[in-house]
């Protein structure tokens, strides 16, 4: 059940033991069947959550009720509305599953106690939120500054496993485009 | 609207017995339910006839195993006989850490709470005497979701709050 946590953590940290036995006490574990909500807008985000299997799905509604995919977690990845889960302040996101998952999750006041009680894990942290960060800032610079089809090609680059595993519709939202825009490049990157 | 079932799903282990049918009953317009009995036919006849009363088909299920139902949901009931708690309470431990664990027992039942055998979960004691419900747990946040579970019951409630 922690197998892929602590193999996540054990990349970037060293736990003993006892580190193993304490850190499991923090953590909810909890099963969540496709479709089914963790998160949905209004509500406070109340758990920072690790995907020990399965895949979730953060995203936005608009005033129209279009989806707008923020972000997309899988074995491994961790998910929040960071804000709203720091700041107690109501989300705008909604999290749900889009496959069967297994997750761990932790409350804040959790989060709190075991940075304290396992000072290791406020440096995983800190490597988690510098990738983080990282990441954000790449993110931007794909939506701002490149084609269409260049944003497909550089997501196909850097994680394979998001186009063999999310719907086509759920990809095209998370890059901005229209679904039938992301067909077309998909088939001109096929026939080429 | 919120979704049935959205952060509410509450696993009633024991779902045949008495205490535990009344408790579905009770509770299914609030909640979603996953109900754990040995005999599953019977729990059966329990979710069509909650499924009848709250119009809502999909607001409970029968499951046959209590360490899955407990996995997947973020409050457990355990209102099976007193004898048979401590088993079960071991075979939940690894999927409960920090949930919110309901142990039933009535007031002529010899009952030892299960915290013990569940160090990280937040047990609270539920004795049914009659028309009323002691309840007795030491973490407030989930005294009060024991609180607010049990405010669509019939039974008056009486609030203690050391596990004995």
């Amino acid at each position: 059940m922690f197998n892929v946590l602590l193999a996540h953590i054990q990349e970037k940290v060293n736990l003993s033991v006892g580190d193993v036995d304490l850190l499991k006490s923090f953590f909810i574990p909890k099963k969540l069947r496709k479709r089914q909500y963790i998160l949905q807008e209004g509500d406070v985000c109340k758990y920072l959550m690790f995907v020990e299997k399965g895949l979730l799905r953060m995203y936005h509604v608009d005033d129209k009720g279009a989806e707008h995919m923020i972000q997309f977690a899988w074995e491994g990845w961790w998910m929040a509305d960071t804000y709203s889960f720091l700041s107690g302040d109501i989300s705008q996101y909604n999290i749900d599953a889009i496959e069967d998952a297994e997750l761990l999750m932790i409350t804040l006041p959790n989060f709190e106690a075991m940075l304290l009680q396992l000072p290791v894990m406020e440096r995983y942290f800190r490597i988690l939120f510098q990738n983080n960060i990282i990441s954000k800032e790449r993110r931007l610079i794909n939506t701002i500054s490149y084609s269409a089809e260049e944003k497909y090609k550089r997501l196909v680059a850097t994680h394979p496993e998001m186009i063999q595993r999310i719907p086509q519709n759920l990809i095209a939202s998370y890059l901005g485009l229209t679904p039938e825009t992301l067909s077309r490049i998909r088939k001109k990157l096929m026939q080429s | 609207m919120k979704n049935i079932g959205y952060n509410n799903s509450v696993a009633i282990i024991g779902a045949n017995s008495n205490v535990g049918a009344q408790f579905a009953m009770a509770i299914a317009k609030a909640y979603r339910l996953l109900l754990i009995d040995s005999d599953e036919m019977q729990t059966s006849l329990l979710a069509t006839k909650i499924k009848h009363k709250t119009q809502l088909p999909s607001a409970v299920e029968v499951v046959s195993c209590s360490k899955d139902a407990s996995w997947e949901a973020d409050i457990i009931i355990l209102a099976s006989p007193t004898h048979t708690q401590p088993s079960i309470a071991k075979k939940i431990a690894e999927v409960t850490t920090c949930k919110t664990i309901l142990q039933i027992s009535n007031a002529n039942d010899e009952s030892v709470s299960i915290q013990n055998i569940l160090p990280y979960s937040h047990v609270i004691k539920v004795i049914i005497n009659h028309s009323t419900a002691m309840v007795q747990g030491e973490d407030a946040d989930a005294l009060q979701l024991a609180l607010q579970l049990l405010s669509f019951t019939h039974w008056t409630l009486i609030e203690k709050s050391k596990l004995t």
